[in-house]
């Protein structure tokens, strides 16, 4: 209220006035008052003056006029002080209100600031995780991919592995299958060195010679069956277990048998 | 479908066909190397002599001669030994190596009191630088020459995993002649390598067929002493002998069972030569074979169950082989023999998945081996009358009568035809041999 | 008239004589046995002694005691038949002599064998001779297979000669 009449001076004047005009009334009003309670009271010898009716209807008109001048000013004033002071109300609502709706705001924005701030915090705390997240992934995959090439290689090694140990157990047969026919050769009376005669055999999975011819002679029929007869009496031949499924290498061989010397 | 259709896939099928028919398959090629000479390299370095005067046998040139005999060794010639041992500490095997020896034997002989030596040797691995085997002994000069053989077979067997077989007899007939220019026959037996021959039985009448009993103790032979072939059996040790048969006709080929109890053999005194087998205990006979031709030369096989012999029920001799029983039951005869214009007298390998065979192929007479599993025939030998083929009691060698500078030898092949050897006697003909089973003692 | 018929004869006889000994040209090595025909050539004037010895007579069978036999063979050979047959006509006619028939092989083949098929061969000629009526008690056969040979060689040459079958008769 201070500080609306530090706004607005005339209303402090206005209000002095208003207050005095009212301390005049009231005065008066008293004033009245008592005379009424004088008048009941006691009749008391008073000091009747004629008034002029009329003027003192005038002067009651007067009167009652200032009096509702009064009335009306002191209506007005408290209308204009209701006035007032619902304006005053409706300023203090409205600067309430605009108080509130600033708090309101300001609560907002403050809310909105911490909704915010936590927003934000959140999406930090959601892009660190994410981050971390990715990371993670990127690790795993990482880590995955590493795995896929480790096992990719393992996988190329082992078949690799496979293959050389195809090759072993291919070289190791080839070799059997060379001194076992080596050791059942019975060497027929004047062989020379060099003499070569070229076989071609068919196996069966058991190693079973099915066949034999001679596709190139080596110039001695009697070497020539010879070795025809070696590979016969060496039937059998040893073959690698079924379960390495080598069979087809060996199904069909070419069988060079070289007659030579070791010294 | 239009003519180009039908066309454009008729093209398409033969094309599938033929794809399908000559499949593109990969062959394996095997070089396969057979070596004429594979013989493993040994050096048998002379024992060092430990007592006065001379050496009372070179042992180790008989262990040289028995390896080399066999086929599988070539002994290193002492001339060309740089280094001689004694003992494992004195071998230098990087200079073996060198010399590209596989293994080496070192030994010593000691003479002991009485006339009787320490002998001890060791078989060493050139290339591991470890010993294989090495023993000691002990025994007089007698027996030196049967330990050297011993000495040879722990060798053979150290290396090979096979049992060897120079520790046995060979017997066999010689024929000289008498003053008058008669025959004089001889039925003598000696060590594998032909030394310390022993006369066992002689005659102016023809001997053949010599047979070692399976216990090694005694031989059976043909003898013309009564005029016809008649069977006899001699006891080594004790020439105790007495004759099996006398029957008429000829009695010929005879062979021990594998246990010793029975011996089949060829009688011809039911009109042809048929095969019979008597009971030693009780000199029961029973019949194998009947047919219109020769049935001679039985062998057994070592399971005493079956005989195989010859026969020219089919117009020229060739080999069957008959089932018999304990009981003399037998089974019908199966032939063996398809090539070649005459098989005869075969032998059983010991462990009878093989019979040797005198074949005849050109009017040449050579010796054969036929392996039972596969049915093949390969020829050992180039004479042109060899005969009497049998194998030594491992299987690795086999001993045949042949022919050389007009005279009648033994030679002894390695059953692979490797490595033959011919023993030669002092003076004569020698024939029919028969290599006798291990000794037992 | 009477003498030149007895000339004509004799001539005849002569001629008949000279044509018989044409036709036994074997000679007699056989096992050292017996040496006959060398020392009877001259037959021609020697009828009288003809008679006391058919076996060393080359004109009479008889003196034939060796027969030959094809590779690997036991059949006769038709012109041996006749020596058989007159060997088994005298051992008919003389039924207490006895025939050892000796059967022999070449060195070819193996020994055991060689002694079957000698004894074959002996065995077809004592067949032959038991169809003439020969008894069986009479003939003896052993076979030496190639253990006797008459001719050490290793040719055709030999080997026919070594493929015989000898006819002995122990007593004489």
């Amino acid at each position: 209220m201070l500080e609306i009449f530090k706004k607005n001076p005339r209303f402090l004047v206005g209000a002095i006035i208003i207050h005095l005009f009212f301390l005049v009334l009231f005065g008066i009003g008293f004033h009245f008052k008592s005379k009424q309670r004088a008048a009941t009271a006691a009749p008391k010898t008073v000091e009747v003056t004629m008034i002029d009716e009329r003027a003192v209807k005038k002067e009651l008109d007067k009167i009652k006029k200032q009096q509702q001048q009064k009335k009306d000013l002191v209506k007005r004033k408290k209308e204009k002080e209701k006035k007032l002071k619902l304006q005053q109300q409706k300023r203090l609502a409205e600067q309430k209100k605009e108080k509130q709706r600033i708090a309101l705001l300001e609560k907002k924005e403050k809310e909105k600031k911490r909704k915010e701030k936590k927003e934000r915090e959140r999406k930090v705390k959601e892009e660190k995780r994410d981050r971390a997240q990715k990371e993670k992934e990127l690790k795993a995959k990482m880590l995955a991919e590493a795995e896929i090439m480790k096992k990719e290689q393992q996988a190329v090694a082992l078949r690799q592995a496979e293959l050389k140990k195809r090759q072993t157990i291919i070289d190791k047969y080839m070799n059997l299958i060379e001194l076992k026919v080596y050791q059942h050769w019975i060497k027929p009376p004047a062989v020379s060195k060099g003499l070569v005669s070229e076989l071609r055999v068919k196996l069966i999975p058991t190693g079973e010679v099915i066949d034999v011819q001679l596709s190139k002679s080596s110039g001695d029929a009697v070497y020539d069956k010879s070795v025809q007869t070696a590979v016969k009496r060496a039937s059998p031949l040893p073959l690698p277990p079924a379960e390495e499924g080598l069979f087809d290498t060996f199904r069909d061989l070419r069988l060079p048998m070289r007659a030579d010397k070791k010294t | 479908m239009s003519i180009k259709k039908i066309k454009l896939n008729f093209i398409l099928v033969i094309l599938s066909l033929l794809t399908i028919s000559s499949p593109v398959r990969a062959e394996l090629t095997i070089d396969i190397t057979l070596w004429l000479d594979n013989a493993l390299r040994i050096a048998v370095i002379p024992f060092e002599w430990r007592g006065p005067g001379k050496h009372p046998l070179k042992m180790t040139e008989v262990i040289s001669a028995d390896l080399k005999r066999s086929g599988q060794f070539a002994p290193m010639k002492v001339a060309d030994m740089i280094e001689t041992p004694h003992s494992s500490d004195e071998v230098n095997y990087a200079s073996w190596r060198n010399s590209k020896m596989k293994y080496v034997v070192i030994g010593k002989i000691k003479s002991l009191a009485r006339g009787s030596y320490q002998i001890q040797f060791q078989l060493l691995d050139v290339e591991k630088g470890t010993q294989l085997t090495g023993h000691s002994f002990q025994a007089t000069q007698k027996q030196l020459r049967r330990l050297s053989h011993h000495i040879s077979d722990l060798i053979y067997e150290a290396i090979t995993g096979e049992r060897g077989a120079f520790d046995t007899y060979l017997a066999y007939v010689t024929v000289t002649k008498d003053r008058k220019g008669q025959n004089r026959y001889r039925l003598a037996i000696s060590d594998s390598d032909g030394y310390n021959e022993q006369i066992l039985f002689e005659s102016s009448m023809p001997i053949v067929r010599p047979a070692w009993s399976p216990d090694g103790k005694k031989l059976a032979y043909v003898s013309y002493a009564t005029g016809r072939p008649q069977i006899y059996v001699q006891d080594i040790f004790n020439r105790h002998t007495q004759r099996l048969t006398d029957f008429k006709g000829s009695n010929l080929s005879p062979a021990w069972s594998p246990d010793g109890r029975r011996m089949a053999m060829s009688l011809s005194k039911d009109g042809n030569a048929e095969i019979y087998i008597m009971d030693l205990k009780t000199r029961r006979l029973h019949r194998v074979t009947r047919s219109y031709g020769v049935d001679i030369e039985p062998a057994w096989f070592p399971d005493g169950r079956s005989l195989v012999f010859t026969s020219d029920r089919g117009g020229k001799p060739q080999i069957y082989r008959q089932s018999v029983d304990a009981r003399g039951g037998v089974g019908r005869a199966q032939r063996l023999t398809f090539d070649g214009k005459e098989n005869l007298r075969a032998s059983v390998s010991p462990d009878g998945k093989r019979i040797t065979i005198v074949h005849n192929i050109g009017g040449q007479y050579r010796i054969a081996l036929l392996d039972l599993e596969s049915d093949q025939l390969s020829i050992l030998t180039d004479g042109r009358l060899d005969e009497s083929p049998g194998f030594a009691p491992n299987g690795g060698m086999l001993i045949y009568a042949g022919q050389a500078k007009g005279r009648g030898v033994l030679a002894v092949i390695s059953s692979d035809g490797r490595a033959s050897h011919k023993l030669r006697l002092q003076q004569g003909d020698v024939r029919e041999p028969a290599w006798s089973p291990y000794k037992q003692d | 008239m009477v003498i030149r018929n007895k000339i004509l004869i004799i001539g005849l006889l002569a001629s008949f004589g000279v044509a018989c000994s044409s036709t036994t040209e074997q000679s007699g090595d056989a096992g050292g046995q017996q040496d006959a025909s060398s020392d009877t050539r001259d037959t021609a004037q020697d009828q009288a002694a003809i008679n006391s010895n058919p076996f060393d007579d080359p004109s009479n069978p008889l003196s034939s005691r060796v027969v030959y036999f094809g590779f690997d063979s036991d059949s006769i050979k038709p012109e041996d038949r006749d020596i058989i047959i007159a060997h088994a006509e005298y051992l008919s006619a003389n039924s207490g002599e006895k025939v050892v028939l000796e059967g022999h092989a070449d060195e070819r083949g193996t020994r055991e064998y060689n002694i079957a098929l000698g004894e074959r061969r002996a065995n077809a000629v004592r067949q032959l001779m038991t169809l003439q009526g020969v008894a069986s008690s009479q003939i003896d056969v052993v076979s030496f297979g190639e253990e006797r040979p008459i001719a050490i060689g290793h040719d055709e040459s030999a080997w026919n000669q070594n493929r015989r079958v000898e006819i002995l008769y122990p007593s004489h």
